[in-house]
Formats: C-alpha cells, structure tokens, sequence
C-alpha cells in the first residue's frame, strides 16, 4: 500500500501542517515506507508460533495502597513560567 | 591523567595522589577549551560539580570511599538530576530544571562519584546521528565533519575526546551501541530491567534501557556495578541478586564459543568496516576463543519490527 498525494495533504491538514509540494513528496515517500516495512513482516509465516508479549517474565507487583508521596506543589511550580493560586497559567488557545 | 582507566582512577584518589576537586577541575577545564568546537555537554556546571567533588575529598579521607567515589561521571541529558536543567535534547524541556534525581543518578551519588555534566543527544533520544538535538550536533572528536552516532552522542563524544572519565547512556534501538562504536568506545545495553528506568524520561518504555559507555569493558563493569539494582519505582526492574559484573574480567578466553551471524556479514557492510571486524575475529582466534558460524535468519526483519514496534 502507498499513500498518495491527496492522503498526505489530507494528513498535513488534519495536523495542522504547512508543507509545500517538495515536503508533501518527502513525507509521502517516507510514510508509505512505513507501510512496506508492515508488509514486510506480514509476508512472515508466523503459524505455530506463540505471542511474546514481553522480554521478561514479569507479574505486576502490588502493594498496599497508602501514600508514598509528599505533595510538592510550591517545588513542582516552581519552574512553571506562570501561576497563580497553585494553579498554573497557560495562554488561552480556545477563542 | 585523562587516559587513566577507572580503577586507576580510583586508586590515585584513594592514594590521596589527586583529590576529587582537582580531577574534577581538570575535567572542568578540559570541557571549557573543547567542548565549544565538539557540543558533547548541554550543560556543565562547575559549582555543582565541585561541591561533589569536595562531599567526596571527604568520603576519601574518612576511607569510606567506594571504586567510583571522586570520579566525574557525565550524564546523559535523559536523566533527571535534581537542580540540573534536564533537556533530553528539546526546546520544549530548554528551561527545565529537574526536580528530583533520577534512579540511576541516585546510584552514582550513593557510589560518591562526581556529576560533571549533561550531555547532548538527539532530542527526546529518537535519532541515530545526533544531528536533531535542539541544541546543534555534536562532532566526533575522530572527524568533526563525521556524526558521533546517536542518541548518546554526546556521552559517546564526551569519552572519546576524554571530557569524562565515564557517561551514562540510554539504548531503546542502538543509541549506546550504535554511538559507541562510532566513536571507537565501549558501550553496553543491559538486559532489560537490569537498570532502573524512573526518572529517565521515556522513548518506548518496554525497550529503554539504560548503560554505560566508557573507554573498556572494565570501566563498564565498574559502572554497571553502580547503575543496576532492584527499584521498586520502576514496575518492570528486576528483582535479582546483585552480580559484580567485573568478576569475569582476568578470566581466560580460551575455550570461548564466540557465535557469528553470516547475515552480519552481508550486504550493506563496508569493506573497512568488515576488514576491521576480521582483525577482532583474528585476535580472538589467538586468544583461544572458537569462532562458531551460526544463522539468524529472522535477522532482516529486525529494522522493520523496531521501527514500527518502537513509536507504537
């Protein structure tokens, strides 16, 4: 499967990229990669073979649920450009 | 001094021959005349790094030090150290100032070892040049015009120009291995959930792996001894005995099976690289080891699967 040109603009779009014809050749080139690379692996026959979910045989540990943390607002906002009232400040992005 | 071994290192510390401060100085200095040309440190600071140097001038004279105490360690810029701006390559993270210590930097200030600084990388690790760090390339002290690999290009950089003693680096797809044999050093991946990952800021969490790159498999397995160990923190750390990863270094090679894959030698290898890897194989040889042919037929496949594994 490749993309075309009107996926990528569609994409771009959607992402809210400005790209110009040469960048849209680029990306175009580049994603449908991706999908040869999922084709590549597809093409393996992989009947009989178990899932490995993971490396390691690992279970999730549990523990008792009790706090382990000290709250650390004032350290934490510390390095926020802006706060007021322990909450922080953003510029506003939704008119 | 700068081609000194860890243990050598060490000793010379503990023989009161150098203090921490004054090898710590010496790094410091060597930084600020090089770095401006091969952009191996995103940060260096030289207070920071002589206050641990002075806690462990301490530790060194009361004899309680440790194989690494007084040893600067440069850090990759991936590890949160608290009070340390933490970039991992980023705009986004150019004014962050870490506000707690990251695992593995929790080890190296329990070990008593000096942290001389953070180093650059490809920004948030994903990269394998270097060249996407926020902050500009890093050269390859061998080359200025040749990449250092990446992502710890910098901690590769920073121990081939000898502007550390030791790094730390992280690996989610080669970013120890691939680095490290660019710029002629050794690095090792450990296996995964030997090292803590809290506080390293993640990649692909279930295949980010941090390590050490140092000038020989020796320094290496001076630092694994620091970095490893069981964290409750990170839900995927191993829960095993400490090993001393150094106790296999004076042990004879003869006798060793040594595996290698035909499909390592295929197409793509250049003649100078494969040339080089024919020399090693020899020198093996005569060492007694056994060179074994083997087959990874799967091997082809391994980019795609990283690659679309990786950023899922």
């Amino acid at each position: 499967m490749s993309l075309s040109t009107a996926d990528v603009q569609k994409v771009a779009r959607l992402a809210r990229l400005a790209m110009n014809d040469t960048e849209i050749e680029a990306a175009r080139t580049q994603l449908s990669g991706i999908f040869e690379l999922i084709a590549e692996m597809q093409a393996v026959d992989t009947a009989g073979i178990a899932p490995m979910s993971h490396a390691q045989d690992l279970s999730q540990r549990l523990r008792e649920d009790r706090v382990t943390e000290d709250n650390q607002r004032e350290l934490f906002q510390h390095i926020a450009p802006q706060v007021e009232d322990g909450l922080y400040l953003v510029p506003q992005v939704i008119e | 001094m700068f081609n000194s071994s860890l243990s050598q290192l060490g000793a010379a510390l503990r023989a009161k021959k150098i203090s921490s401060v004054e090898l710590t100085q010496s790094y410091l200095d060597r930084i600020a005349t090089h770095n401006p040309v091969y952009n191996a440190y995103l940060t260096v600071d030289n207070k920071a790094s002589l206050a641990q140097a002075a806690i462990a001038d301490q530790l060194l004279a009361t004899g309680s030090a440790q194989a690494l105490t007084g040893i600067p360690i440069a850090q990759k810029d991936i590890f949160c150290a608290k009070g340390w701006r933490t970039t991992c390559g980023s705009k986004m993270l150019a004014d962050f100032i870490a506000p707690y210590d990251a695992h593995v930097i929790e080890q190296f200030n329990r070990a008593g070892a000096v942290n001389l600084g953070k180093t650059n990388m490809d920004e948030f690790a994903m990269g394998s040049s270097n060249e996407t760090s926020y902050f500009g390339p890093v050269r390859n002290p061998w080359n200025q015009n040749a990449v250092p690999g990446g992502s710890s290009g910098g901690a590769a950089s920073a121990v081939a120009a000898r502007l550390c003693a030791a790094a730390t680096g992280t690996d989610t797809g080669g970013s120890i291995r691939q680095p490290a044999a660019l710029c002629g050093i050794t690095g090792i991946k450990p296996t995964y959930g030997t090292v803590s990952r809290y506080g390293m800021i993640a990649f692909a969490s279930s295949l980010d792996q941090a390590g050490p790159m140092a000038r020989s498999a020796e320094d290496c397995a001076l630092m694994l001894n620091v970095m490893t160990g069981f964290d409750e923190r990170d839900s995927t750390s191993l829960q095993r005995e400490k090993e001393d990863y150094s106790r296999d270094l004076n042990k004879p090679l003869a006798g060793l099976r040594i595996g290698l894959p035909k499909e390592f030698f295929a197409e793509g290898l250049s003649a100078d690289v494969g040339a080089r890897v024919q020399e090693a194989i020899a020198e093996y040889r005569k060492l007694g080891a056994v060179i074994v042919g083997i087959s990874l037929p799967n091997t082809r496949l391994a980019v795609p699967v990283y690659y679309v594994l990786a950023p899922a």
